[in-house]
């Protein structure tokens, strides 16, 4: 495993917006969220992320407000937010299914927050006016939700959580209803305009692509627990387990064994496929049982043996065509590994075919190898 | 597969069976002989003549029955919305098991027939029943209440039958308010009250509406409890109805009363949608 780099994206937390401190919560015996800590900086965006269970919207709800914490403190510019409302938090949310008020109108919709605040008429006017050139909502004031498109119900959740000025805000899934091609247009238009508001944001997703395309820091969860904090260029690359590893990506899994000779230790996957590792494993690693971590995309193909692959060839079984890339399955002895590449015909790859036999290349350094059997 | 569409039509022939001899067709009838005339001696003449409406139209007495059958409707209309919104909320948020608990208690009544039922409330509001004994037990009173075959006692028994008209369409509604909803009107400033007034409230009007209307059109047409608990200081219609057509053998007259009542039922029906479409157009298109 890659060593953690703590430093390199740690902020200095009394410069924190909204901060997040040994927070827990039980649901009867089930841990929805345990030990959680975090510091998010004013305008930065960072995406929660993970598997369905893993807690991420419970974090969302008890920063919300509509779940209290067993332990630990909220604090958001400072103050503690534990025993504040959510009414009072000044803290905005988009919801999965965008959550409108049915009996309202758009701009009603957008007012709703603004009255809440007991805003003067001519104030709420001009901020709803703004919120719907800013989020291209022109003509469509007078129309109920039900009257809307998806794409045009999530404009109008932003503007409405937006018009607010909120100190923060919340997004829970809030483009898994869209379909894709709308969902990456608004995501790219969100993005933009989040940070040029500087709004500072937490969003809950399952969806990496969505992580990437919005975040400038990604948390990791995983059983309740953030497993890593880092900027996504880094928490792909350097993935502090390898239950990150495993979720950011499409990653092969190898039981491998490890062994000692004059160079130091190396790592042997079998049929033919061994490599010594970068940087080398120290040499009081214990031998035996590992496992070896590589990404598919971090795999190549060739026709004769290589540097790591020098006996009895892999067996290519399926091909996949994926758009700008293809899925290739190889089987090695007992097996399979995922082989992901550009589908672009280029000059130096290897076209291969179903039942062809392929030899294995990958950087060393590119695998993450654990001294545990899977 | 070209004789489908005649399909569900065909599926209305058990219960057209049964509706047009037995409702329909006396419809009809009440309606035909509300144009005819009384005769002491000839029962029922086919003469054409509006005579009997401009008699229920004008004559104080039958107005006035009207118009206390109207206020009776309408008192406990609202007293059964009073009483079921803060039931209906509790239904509506309480956990599966008490849920069938608390619908259990709405249907209970429904399951007894209205006969038992009103011997409960006369066990209860007699001049020695229960209610009595207790204000003459604590020395609150002297003498007892006259509360049974009075308006109020039935008053107390037509909500009664009629309250679970009300919570039933109210649960139904508040049952389908997104609970995403109430958290998005929290996370934009909004506290409990204001989110009842401004997204509750409004959101289980079409409930609120439907109850109404059940209600209403019930109390208006009820003849059991107003034979069985009321004055005969203070008639109402239906009861009236039946005099008129059993006792003083005036079908003429009664079937114009009948007419008039059943116009009131379905002009207050119209009404109430119209209104419900005025005020929550929202609602047509969810």
């Amino acid at each position: 495993m890659a060593p953690r780099d703590a430093t390199a994206a740690a902020l200095d937390t009394a410069a924190a917006e909204l901060e997040l401190q040994g927070l827990r919560k039980r649901f009867g015996n089930v841990v929805a969220v345990e030990a959680c800590d975090l510091a998010v900086a004013r305008g930065e965006i960072v995406a929660l992320l993970g598997p369905s269970g893993c807690g991420k919207s419970t974090l969302l709800n008890v920063i919300a407000g509509f779940e209290a914490p067993d332990a630990g403190t909220v604090r958001l510019r400072g103050k503690l937010l534990n025993d504040v409302p959510p009414h009072r938090r000044n803290i905005a949310m988009v919801f999965q299914h965008y959550a409108m008020f049915p009996h309202l109108t758009v701009a009603e919709n957008i007012a709703y927050g603004l009255r809440a605040r007991r805003l003067d008429g001519a104030t709420i006017r001009a901020r709803v006016a703004e919120m719907v050139a800013l989020l291209q909502l022109a003509g469509l004031e007078d129309r109920y939700p039900a009257q809307l498109s998806g794409g045009q119900r999530q404009r109008v959740a932003v503007a409405r959580a937006l018009a607010v000025r909120p100190d923060m805000l919340l997004l829970d899934e809030a483009f898994s209803a869209l379909d894709r091609n709308l969902r990456e247009e608004m995501q790219l238009e969100l993005s933009l305009l989040l940070r040029r508001l500087e709004v500072t944001t937490i969003m809950v997703t399952h969806d990496q692509r969505e992580a990437f395309a919005l975040a400038d820091r990604i948390a990791v969860m995983e059983a309740g627990r953030i497993a890593q904090v880092d900027t996504p260029e880094r928490v792909y690359h350097r993935p502090s387990n390898r239950h990150v590893l495993c979720f950011l990506g499409s990653t092969n899994a190898l039981p491998a064994s490890l062994s000692r000779d004059a160079g130091g230790v190396r790592v042997d996957i079998g049929a033919g496929v061994s490599f010594r590792p970068v940087p080398p494993l120290p040499a009081s690693t214990e031998t035996g049982a590992a496992t070896v971590y590589l990404r598919a995309e971090d795999l190549s193909l060739a026709r004769a043996p290589t540097a790591v692959h020098i006996a009895d060839p892999a067996i290519v079984t399926l091909r996949r065509f994926l758009g700008a890339q293809e899925r290739i399955v190889v089987a090695l002895g007992e097996r399979q590994l995922v082989v992901e590449r550009a589908a672009e015909r280029g000059r130096t790859r290897l076209e291969v075919a179903v039942g062809e036999a392929v030899f294995l290349d990958f950087d060393p350094a590119r695998c993450h190898v654990a001294t545990e059997p899977r | 597969m070209r004789a489908r569409p005649y399909v569900p039509w065909l599926w209305l022939l058990p219960a057209g069976a049964l509706l047009i001899p037995f409702f329909v067709l006396p419809l009809l009838a009440i309606l035909r002989n509300s144009v005819y005339r009384d005769d002491p001696t000839r029962f029922l003449v086919p003469d054409l003549t509006l005579a009997n409406y401009v008699k229920v139209l004008s004559d104080p007495y039958y107005l006035g029955v009207f118009a206390d059958t109207i206020g009776i409707a309408l008192v406990v209309a609202a007293a059964a919305l009073v009483l079921a919104y803060p039931f209906a909320l509790v239904i509506a948020r309480a956990a599966a098991r008490s849920r069938a608990l608390l619908f259990w208690v709405v249907y209970l009544p429904l399951y007894v027939s209205v006969i038992m039922r009103v011997f409960g409330w006369l066990v209860i509001t007699a001049d020695s029943g229960l209610i009595n004994q207790v204000l003459l037990g604590l020395h609150l009173t002297s003498r007892p209440l006259h509360i049974l075959y009075e308006v109020e006692g039935m008053t107390l028994g037509i909500l009664h039958r009629y309250l679970p008209f009300m919570i039933l369409p109210l649960v139904n509604t508040l049952q389908k308010i997104d609970g995403a909803v109430l958290k998005a009107s929290a996370s934009l400033g909004a506290g409990s009250w204001l989110t009842w007034r401004r997204v509750i409230l409004p959101l289980s009007l079409p409930g609120a509406v439907a109850g109404t209307q059940l209600v209403v059109a019930g109390v208006l047409s009820d003849y059991v409890l107003p034979l069985l608990m009321g004055a005969t200081s203070f008639p109402m219609v239906a009861p009236t109805i039946y005099y008129e057509a059993a006792t003083n053998a005036a079908w003429a007259l009664s079937g114009a009363m009948a007419s008039v009542l059943l116009a009131i039922v379905g002009l207050f029906l119209v009404g109430a949608n119209l209104a419900l479409r005025r005020f929550a157009p929202w609602a047509s298109s969810l």
